[in-house]
């Protein structure tokens, strides 16, 4: 009976942290009033993606950068390119 | 003040809507929206992307139009021919409308302007190409700020075309039932797992509905908060990598059966001239300036509307045929083209709030010539429709009708027959004829050459009219 109470009392304790720890990612982010529900999953997740694709950006460029000491040059995809059939 | 009507589907955001008055289509911008409509406007960002064809043109008109509420300014829109819904597209249209949406969100972020909604009804095709028709779509970025239209991005755009691209062309259908997006956790469910190797589909889809669901009925966070998290330069990656993994989804239409229809041997060179001819010459007697081309597999006979400068809706329920159309569009740089995919035997009916925001095909329907070349069949036989009953439908689009008889003996026919036992004893000539009588004048008739096919060039009747 013990043990079972024990195994509860720690399960609530993570599930409090999480929500802590949620509720502060959220109070330091900004979401503008929208008429939209921008979703407290998908500002998360917009986190996530950031982070990663800026490890990976940073990454590129330093891997960039030390090729070009060795004078090799990589073909970079032009990120500012147009990429709509609007522009073709 | 003049009659104006609100747009149905036009109620969401509280800083304007859309109405039509006169026969034309305006935007009110509310008070609400000062602040943002300025900036849109004296950034330089409505220039540029007026400028490279990726937002609406608008001019500024007298407030004595506004239907009322708090008007701060009345735009009157450059007109859109055709209003199609993301349902409707091919996969290269919705595809185009997504990058169009990135690239625009990404200038925005480039003039300190961010975009509050990214829904796929905002995006039209004007000649020929997708743009924003929303012009109330931008807010003022502030620092640290998430982009508040990315879960609608994923919903509307990424999840449907990774869906057609990694499993099914079909599921493009799901947009009917979900007006707002395809619900991340339901995409997940349904995309296979291969699509766990895929960069863009895990972070966008897979773990971005997990997120949904671990975080739901959370509360947003507050507003007065001073650290930041999101730069730019974050939203700029976020939107990078948005891009990067829709410029990697494909379809290959080559699958389908219909993409490649002329290239079998439904017809000989002299019947298919013959008909091309006979074609040009009814649209020559009738020189419409709208023209629905139902049935129009890759658009062949539409092009003969279109290239003399007759807007043209060309339909088909083929994913590969309209998709083959829209690329062939694209690549002759045709303006006056819209490829639709729409199944004539359940075409799109109003949807949305009150059955009221979204218009079916009928609804939207403003063509004086309907063009129907070898679809009668698949309608009567294929479909069990009733002459009558195609009659009436047909004649209730359009005050003129080209249509296309193929009899039983037709190859096509024998076809649909061989596995359908033949019910069809008033599918003849004679009978098709007395039926569109009721309701048509036959104004000419001519059979197509090297086939028992007939073509008809007809105009609805007055007494038709009525009866319809």
């Amino acid at each position: 009976m013990m043990r079972i109470s024990c195994v509860r009392e720690r399960r609530n304790l993570r599930r409090t942290k999480s929500v802590a720890k949620l509720s502060m990612i959220l109070l330091i982010l900004r979401v503008p009033l929208s008429y939209l529900d921008p979703g407290s999953g998908s500002i998360i997740i917009q986190l996530l993606v950031a982070a990663v694709v800026g490890i990976l950006a940073t990454f590129r460029f330093w891997k960039s950068r030390l090729l070009s000491l060795f004078g090799i040059r990589q073909e970079t995809n032009e990120e500012d390119g147009d990429d709509n059939a609007n522009e073709n | 003040m003049s009659d104006s009507t609100r747009i149905g589907g036009s109620f969401r955001d509280p800083n304007g809507f859309v109405f039509v008055a006169d026969g034309l289509v305006y935007r009110q911008v509310n008070e609400s929206y000062r602040t943002n409509y300025d900036q849109l406007m004296e950034s330089g960002l409505y220039a540029e992307l007026v400028d490279r064809g990726l937002l609406i043109p608008h001019s500024e008109a007298g407030s004595d139009l506004s239907p009322g509420g708090q008007s701060y300014k009345i735009l009157q829109p450059g007109q859109i021919p055709f209003i199609s819904y993301p349902y409707e597209w091919s996969f290269s249209q919705l595809k185009d409308a997504a990058l169009a949406t990135l690239n625009i969100q990404r200038r925005a972020l480039q003039q300190g302007m961010i975009l509050k909604d990214a829904s796929a009804y905002n995006i039209q095709f004007r000649h020929g190409k997708p743009l924003l028709i929303d012009t109330l779509s931008f807010e003022t970025y502030q620092d640290g700020q998430a982009w508040v239209a990315y879960r609608q991005f994923c919903q509307h755009f990424l999840a449907p075309l990774v869906l057609m691209s990694r499993k099914d062309i079909r599921l493009s259908q799901l947009l009917r039932v979900y007006i707002d997006g395809i619900p991340l956790d339901l995409a997940k469910s349904l995309l296979p797992n291969r699509t766990w190797l895929d960069f863009g589909a895990i972070m966008h889809l897979h773990l971005h509905a997990r997120a949904q669901q671990r975080y739901a009925n959370k509360p947003p966070p507050p507003q007065s908060s001073r650290r930041r998290r999101l730069g730019k330069t974050a939203l700029m990656n976020i939107c990078n990598s948005l891009r990067s993994t829709v410029n990697g989804l494909k379809w290959d239409p080559k699958s389908t059966s219909w993409a490649r229809y002329y290239e079998g041997d439904s017809y000989h060179e002299a019947g298919f001239d013959d008909k091309h001819r006979t074609v040009t010459e009814y649209l020559s007697i009738v020189k419409p300036d709208c023209l629905w081309d139902l049935g129009s597999n890759t658009g062949v006979f539409g092009r003969i509307a279109s290239d003399q400068g007759v807007f043209t809706v060309s339909i088909d329920s083929d994913p590969g045929a309209v998709e083959a159309n829209y690329l062939q569009s694209m690549r002759r740089n045709e303006t006056q083209l819209h490829p639709l995919l729409v199944d004539l035997t359940n075409p799109s009916a109003a949807l949305g709030w009150a059955n009221n925001e979204r218009d079916s095909l009928a609804q939207r329907c403003k063509a004086d010539c309907v063009l129907a070349l070898a679809l009668i069949h698949h309608l009567a036989i294929g479909n069990n429709v009733p002459l009558r009953n195609i009659a009436k439908y047909l004649a209730s689009l359009a005050e003129w009708l080209i249509i296309e008889f193929v009899p039983k003996s037709d190859a096509k026919v024998k076809m649909l027959l061989a596995s359908h036992q033949d019910i069809f004893a008033d599918y003849t000539q004679s009978a098709f004829e007395d039926v569109f009588s009721e309701i048509c004048e036959i104004v000419r008739s001519n059979s197509i050459q090297s086939s028992d096919r007939r073509l008809y060039l007809m105009r609805r009747s007055r007494a038709g009219a009525s009866s319809i």
